[in-house]
């Protein structure tokens, strides 16, 4: 079995999960992208601290940064 | 006007006698060189001092929107060319051609930058037009220039209008395109030329790099279907299609599967693939999403292959065409030609255009070509339907899988808009062709929670002509969402 994420055995139940955080981060960023695009300023700017101060946000972004750092590490990144 | 000085080439019999080609020249405020000869351009080119030079290849009429292309140059010294939409006469009245923003591997299927192309003069002193490519000259001038790395632009508006149509080549220039096309390919990744096209259309393929183990990732509920025939299994009718025709064998089967699957065909499909077979249950309520992350997970590949369960091969290659594309660097996955059982297209490409989202293509005639010879070319779109849809793992696994928010509909629009959002290219080819037994008169069940969701996330980007400038054959998506 490929190992689904770096470091880690594994686990299909654990790595479900990881791909739902990993989704929803994108999805919020894409979310402010809109946002950005369709109204002023100040609401995207409330919008952003809601989001930044959700749980999903918080625990999306300790799950993906040391996934980044190995991605860096390691020279693979995205193939750019 | 642009403070750019433009020397117009008129290259060829057509160009280089038509006065009104000319008198278009001076309206513009730019030189004109009539020349019959590219040899003979290439030495007034050189001699010139302009900025820009811009070469015409038919006979027409430069538009006023030519000038602000023009002046990109100025704005931006990175520049080396700049194309852009055109008309030509139809009827009493000019019909508009859109073309696709820079698509690398589409201009090495097609030539289709049209018959106004503004180089910065400098670049093409420095490499000039090959004169030994006799008729793909410019074509090649185009090849080498999207390999310098320089910015390229496209132009939304027609800066020429041309009376006829493009002729076809003729034995020489087919020899000098496969020349060409042989070196761009050696020089960018590799590839073959299969064939030239009188027409313009070349079938290029690119290579699949060594034999990866491909993991095809079916989600089904490996029951029978009633039909006038009785019983059928239309799992087990792809899956015969998948082993009998398919030419790549480095493939392993993973069924994802309900609650209430027949044992019988899940023998028989065993029968058939043997241990390359991999079954994982899915015991939660649908969620296509959600099956497909599950099937990836207990897959070994390092490209995956989402595949619905009611498709049949055509193409004995369709997993190396898939393959090939998946693996250019960058690259956010391929997609296939679907046809319906009828043969008209099912899919050719996800589109997004005027805030919906659909498929290139829909209900077309088998030979129809489509706009630009889309239907004809590999060639990067903005997305691609996950019922077939290749994808390396480590792409996959970058944007988190497909979104379990969305169980039925969109997952794949939603998918594909990740990709692209990470900076990853998806391509597709018309040489993976399978037949897809979606029915055509089916509505898709789609729910507001789904809309919402998907455009809630994409909204700013459901409209993006990039690569398929067209409008849809059918839009039912927005409609429905206008009314909830």
């Amino acid at each position: 079995m490929p190992q689904n994420f770096p470091d880690e055995t594994p686990d299909p139940a654990r790595d479900a999960r990881q791909l739902e955080l990993i989704d929803r981060i994108i999805g919020l960023q894409a979310e402010v992208a809109h946002l950005r695009a369709e109204s002023s300023s100040e609401q995207v700017q409330m919008v952003l601290d809601e989001i930044h101060g959700s749980a999903t946000w918080r625990i999306g972004r300790a799950v993906m940064s040391p996934l980044f750092l190995f991605r860096r590490a390691i020279g693979r990144g995205n193939g750019k | 006007m642009t403070d750019q000085r433009v020397l117009v080439i008129g290259v060829g019999d057509r160009a280089a006698t038509d006065r009104a080609l000319a008198a278009s020249c001076s309206a513009i405020g730019w030189d004109f060189v009539v020349s019959a000869d590219l040899g003979e351009a290439v030495a007034a080119m050189t001699s010139s001092s302009a900025d820009v030079v811009a070469f015409v290849t038919a006979g027409g009429e430069i538009l006023p929107p030519a000038a602000s292309a023009a002046a990109a140059f100025g704005a931006d010294p990175g520049m080396v060319a700049v194309y852009g939409d055109g008309e030509v006469r139809a009827g009493l009245g000019n019909e508009t051609i859109r073309r696709p923003v820079p698509s690398p591997e589409r201009l090495r299927c097609q030539y289709y930058w049209g018959d106004l192309v503004l180089y910065r003069r400098s670049s093409v002193v420095s490499a000039p037009p090959d004169t030994g490519l006799a008729g793909a000259e410019l074509y090649d001038l185009a090849l080498r220039t999207s390999r310098t790395g320089g910015s390229i632009l496209h132009v939304d508006e027609a800066i020429f209008r041309t009376r006829a149509g493009d002729e076809p080549l003729d034995e020489i220039a087919r020899a000098s395109t496969r020349r060409a096309l042989e070196a761009h390919l050696a020089a960018t990744g590799g590839g073959e030329v299969r064939a030239i096209g009188a027409d313009g259309v070349h079938d290029t393929i690119r290579p699949v790099k060594g034999e990866p183990l491909v993991s095809l990732i079916i989600p089904t509920r490996a029951r029978y279907s009633t039909s006038d025939e009785g019983p059928v299994s239309y799992l087990l009718d792809a899956v015969r299609s998948i082993e009998e025709h398919s030419s790549y064998r480095n493939f392993e089967l993973v069924l994802v599967v309900d609650a209430g699957a027949e044992p019988e065909i899940l023998t028989e499909v065993r029968g058939l693939v043997g241990d390359r077979l991999s079954v994982v249950e899915w015991a939660h309520p649908f969620n296509f999403s959600g099956k497909i992350n599950a099937g990836v997970l207990g897959s070994m590949g390092d490209f995956v292959l989402l595949l619905n369960d009611d498709v049949q091969v055509i193409d004995a290659d369709w997993i190396e065409r898939l393959l090939a594309l998946a693996q250019l660097p960058g690259s956010g996955g391929s997609g296939a030609l679907l046809y319906y059982e009828d043969g008209t297209v099912q899919h050719a490409g996800h589109a997004y255009f005027e805030d919906d989202a659909s498929h290139i293509g829909l209900d077309a005639a088998p030979d129809d070509p489509g706009p630009l010879q889309g239907y004809r070319v590999e060639r990067e779109v903005s997305g691609v339907t996950a019922a077939c849809m290749m994808v390396s793992r480590e792409a996959f696994f970058e944007v988190g899988g497909m979104t379990t928010l969305l169980p039925g509909a969109f997952n794949d629009v939603d998918f594909c808009m990740k990709l692209t959002w990470v900076g990853r290219t998806i391509y597709w080819t018309p040489h993976a062709r399978l037949y897809h037994f979606e029915s055509k008169s089916r509505d898709a069940a789609v729910h507001g929670f789904e809309v919402l969701i998907t455009w809630g996330r994409w909204g700013h980007r459901m409209h993006d002509p990039s690569y398929w400038p067209y409008p849809h054959s059918r839009t039912p998506h927005r409609l429905l969402r206008d009314n909830w």
